[in-house]
């Protein structure tokens, strides 16, 4: 069980990667990360 | 050799230098990718996203976050908190501050358990319900990376800063005396990406075991390890940080890196033997013989 536990993470870790990217997750980080974080640098 | 790559790790994902000619934020496509390590995205060199801040910002938003909770899970099951003793900049510069001379304190375990707080309430609860970046606003890694240094190089963020600015400058202080007196106490009790990752310490595909019979419990590993551990009685503890001091200073070779359990990274070289183990009969005899 030890052996197949952390490639079954694995495949269910890259699943949830895959359907991010299908869902545009990627665009929402860049956009996020592109406006300056005030909170950050303490702004609030 | 890992120092090495930690300077890696504080120099790529802040490699942004035209930051220093006046442009003062990176706004480009890498900013997509997070970094598995605590880097902060506001940093005026960062290149790389802050798996931390964008997670929040989802929680915010109230959208699953399928694209962070697969990256971080890959990282965790594939390598555990190998990124936090090898890549982390945060890391490095705990370990680099432990290195002044002063008392030093040891972080009580219980303590070891505020970090998982931090993760549940700061960077899930507490944003999911308020709509708020509850960590970003006290991170001293934000504070360190890009509170500080836009403060001081840009006028116009100088004339927004308040009273959270004053409290992070705050945390960030207490931390810094902190990384003097304990071995990285961040890391321990305050930081949720290494939360997160230490969950797969005892399931990742890489992970550290103690050879059988070859351990002689000498304790040289003891004091070089940056996490404040036992590593030869606690070897994939969620505590570790995986930066493979104890794997370096083991003078047997006791201690070694392997993949999946039928995958060892042994060293070459001549190793010294263990130390025969005296059974305790012949203990007995030997006492007599010498009386």
């Amino acid at each position: 069980m030890k052996k197949v536990l952390p490639i079954l993470l694995l495949c269910l870790f890259l699943s949830f990667f895959l359907l991010g990217i299908r869902f545009g997750d990627v665009t929402e980080v860049l956009l996020n990360a592109t406006l300056l974080c005030l909170h950050c640098i303490g702004i609030g | 050799m890992r120092r090495l790559v930690q300077a890696l790790g504080v120099i790529l994902p802040n490699a942004y230098y035209k930051a220093f000619t006046g442009v003062i934020f990176y706004q480009g496509s890498l900013k997509a990718f997070c970094a598995p390590v605590l880097n902060c995205y506001a940093c005026p060199l960062a290149v790389s996203s802050c798996p931390i801040g964008s997670l929040q910002h989802f929680l915010v938003i109230r959208s699953f976050p399928f694209y962070l909770v697969g990256f971080l899970g890959i990282v965790g099951a594939s390598v555990g908190t190998l990124t936090c003793g090898w890549l982390c900049p945060f890391g490095a510069l705990q370990e680099m501050m432990y290195k002044v001379r002063s008392f030093k304190v040891k972080i009580p375990r219980p303590l070891r358990y505020l970090r998982y707080a931090s993760l549940v309430l700061l960077v899930g609860l507490l944003p999911l319900i308020t709509g708020e970046h509850w960590f970003s606003q006290l991170c001293p890694q934000g504070g360190l990376e890009a509170g500080v240094p836009l403060a001081l190089f840009s006028s116009q963020i100088r004339a927004l800063l308040g009273n959270l600015f004053i409290l992070k400058l705050s945390i960030l202080g207490g931390f810094l005396f902190l990384f003097i007196i304990s071995k990285r106490p961040f890391c321990l009790t305050f930081c949720p990406l290494g939360a997160i990752f230490s969950l797969f310490n005892r399931f990742s595909l890489l992970h550290l075991r103690v050879r059988d019979g070859v351990c002689d419990e000498c304790e040289l590993c003891v004091d070089p390890c940056p996490a404040g551990i036992v590593p030869y009685r606690e070897v994939d503890s969620k505590d570790c940080v995986r930066c493979w001091e104890c794997v370096r200073r083991c003078p047997r070779g006791a201690i070694q890196p392997q993949m999946l359990k039928f995958w060892n990274f042994e060293r070459s070289g001549s190793r010294e033997p263990a130390r025969p183990t005296i059974p305790l009969e012949s203990k007995g005899d030997q006492a007599e013989g010498t009386q």
